[in-house]
């Protein structure tokens, strides 16, 4: 339990006490680093002893990432961390359950388990590293690599309209839903210790490099020259306002995300948009802040932090109610009676 | 720890006959070891170390002292970390074949239904409709 430590001697633990003593194999410079690193620095901080705490993933270069947690993990069947997750959880609500998964592995193979998951809201934490791209098998276009990419399996540009992982996480009644980046660590971590905390499903999409096979896809919101121009930060209570000098804000007009800026006289603070974590309704319009920022003109600025939140029952809770209910009304299992069943007869 | 896996018939669901079965009281128990929390004088934890059934420890989460990783990539045959030595790799090979092979520990002698231990062909049955 959260609130319990388990640990005999109660020692305060560190990031390091988190890390393998195995070589880390993805390549030099990979956004799954800083990732790693901020897994492991948020670790101790959640109060968990570690030998309550579970990593499972699924496959591709990010689901490497149980074997560098020294917690217990499972580097499991490719798509299926969020089946193998949903076992456990159901039968062990007392662990901590991290879901590792990649754009591939959990929106392609992986598509269905992940959106059933969701709904389901078993109380575990998806953290999806997208790097849009088939990074493993050497460069392939992924269910979230953009129109018209050109990879090894798209050689003239790729025909798939890509999946907005938030709106379709939305869609599926997620209960946590956000967005960091590699190249944020501080805010990485905040949003993972936030997601911990959420009793449901919390999903987490993180922004990663790929820097062999799709370097630089995240470039306009990691460049120190345009990234400010390209994503707002969103935190709860606060006024939508981003770009370089903090000059640019956002207003809701009915229904539509306007950027307005805040240097025109007619323009205050209190006319923009204050960003609010439990109404779904502008979470609907937020995860689709969506366009391309690199080529489009007009596009709004990619959000990132946490877009909407909501307190639901788990299932892992209404699964052991269930139980409790069915044992109150018809008396403590009985296997016999289960052997038996209702069409049998004693000679 | 030797997976078994049971591929039953549909005729099993879909027939009708007497068919006596044990009471709760007549299966044997399933002993379950699993590992113990690992205290601080103990050895190392090694996760894929075997007995002399070539059975490995079993430990699970919330157990302190004995976290490891599990995966589809090879293994060193003791510490469990992922291995890509090739000598490894075969005695692996070898101890996983071994550990299959002694299910035949568990399997009584049979008997030839016809013919003779010198015919030239074999058939083997399982779970038909024999003598039906």
């Amino acid at each position: 339990m959260l609130d319990v430590l388990k640990d005999s001697n109660q020692q305060k633990l560190t990031a390091k006490d988190f890390s393998s003593d195995q070589d880390i194999r993805w390549c030099p410079g990979c956004g799954d680093y800083s990732i790693l690193k901020q897994v492991q620095s948020v670790m101790p901080e959640l109060g968990i002893p570690k030998e309550d705490i579970v990593f499972i993933s699924g496959i591709g270069c990010s689901s490497r990432f149980p074997y560098y947690m020294n917690t217990y993990g499972m580097h499991s069947i490719h798509g299926r961390a969020t089946a193998v997750a949903s076992g456990l959880k159901a039968s062990r609500p007392d662990l901590s359950v991290w879901i590792i998964t990649g754009d591939g592995d959990s929106l392609a193979i992986g598509g269905n388990h992940f959106i059933h998951l969701l709904r389901r809201n078993f109380n575990v934490n998806i953290l999806l590293f997208n790097n849009q791209i088939y990074g493993l098998t050497k460069g392939q276009y992924s269910p979230t690599s953009e129109l018209g990419k050109k990879t090894k399996s798209t050689p003239v540009g790729s025909l798939d309209h890509p999946f907005n992982p938030l709106a379709l996480s939305l869609g599926a009644d997620a209960t946590f839903i956000a967005r960091s980046i590699d190249r944020e660590p501080k805010h990485l971590k905040e949003i993972l210790l936030r997601a911990e905390r959420h009793q449901g499903t919390s999903l987490v999409e993180i922004y990663q490099n790929c820097n062999i096979f799709n370097d630089g896809a995240f470039s306009t919101f990691t460049d120190k020259t345009n990234k400010k121009e390209n994503s707002v930060y969103l935190e709860h209570g606060k006024p939508l306002v981003f770009g370089a000098e903090l000059d640019k804000g956002i207003v809701l007009d009915g229904f539509q995300a306007k950027i307005v800026s805040l240097n025109d006289d007619n323009v205050s603070m209190d006319d923009l948009w204050i960003h609010d974590e439990t109404d779904r309704n502008k979470a609907n319009i937020l995860v689709r802040f969506f366009e391309d920022n690199a080529t489009d003109a007009d596009a709004r600025p990619r959000p990132f932090g946490i877009f909407y939140q909501e307190e639901r029952g788990t299932y892992e809770e209404s699964l052991s109610q269930q139980l409790q209910q069915e044992i109150e009304v018809k008396g403590a299992p009985d296997l016999n009676k289960l052997l038996a069943g209702g069409n049998t007869w004693e000679k | 720890m030797t997976p078994v896996f049971l591929l039953t018939d549909g005729y099993i669901a879909n027939g009708a006959e007497p068919w006596k079965y044990p009471t709760a009281e007549e299966l044997k128990p399933i002993a379950l070891k699993v590992r113990e929390a690992r205290k601080e004088d103990d050895e190392p934890y090694l996760p894929y170390k075997r007995n002399e059934d070539l059975v490995r420890e079993w430990a699970i989460p919330g157990t302190p002292g004995v976290e490891h990783r599990l995966g589809g990539l090879e293994k060193d045959k003791e510490s469990g970390n992922v291995s890509y030595d090739p000598d490894n790799h075969q005695e692996m090979v070898n101890l996983r074949a071994a550990k299959v092979n002694q299910i035949a520990k568990h399997v009584p002698q049979q008997e030839l239904d016809s013919g003779s231990t010198s015919s030239k062909l074999l058939i083997l049955g399982w779970g038909s409709t024999y003598h039906a």
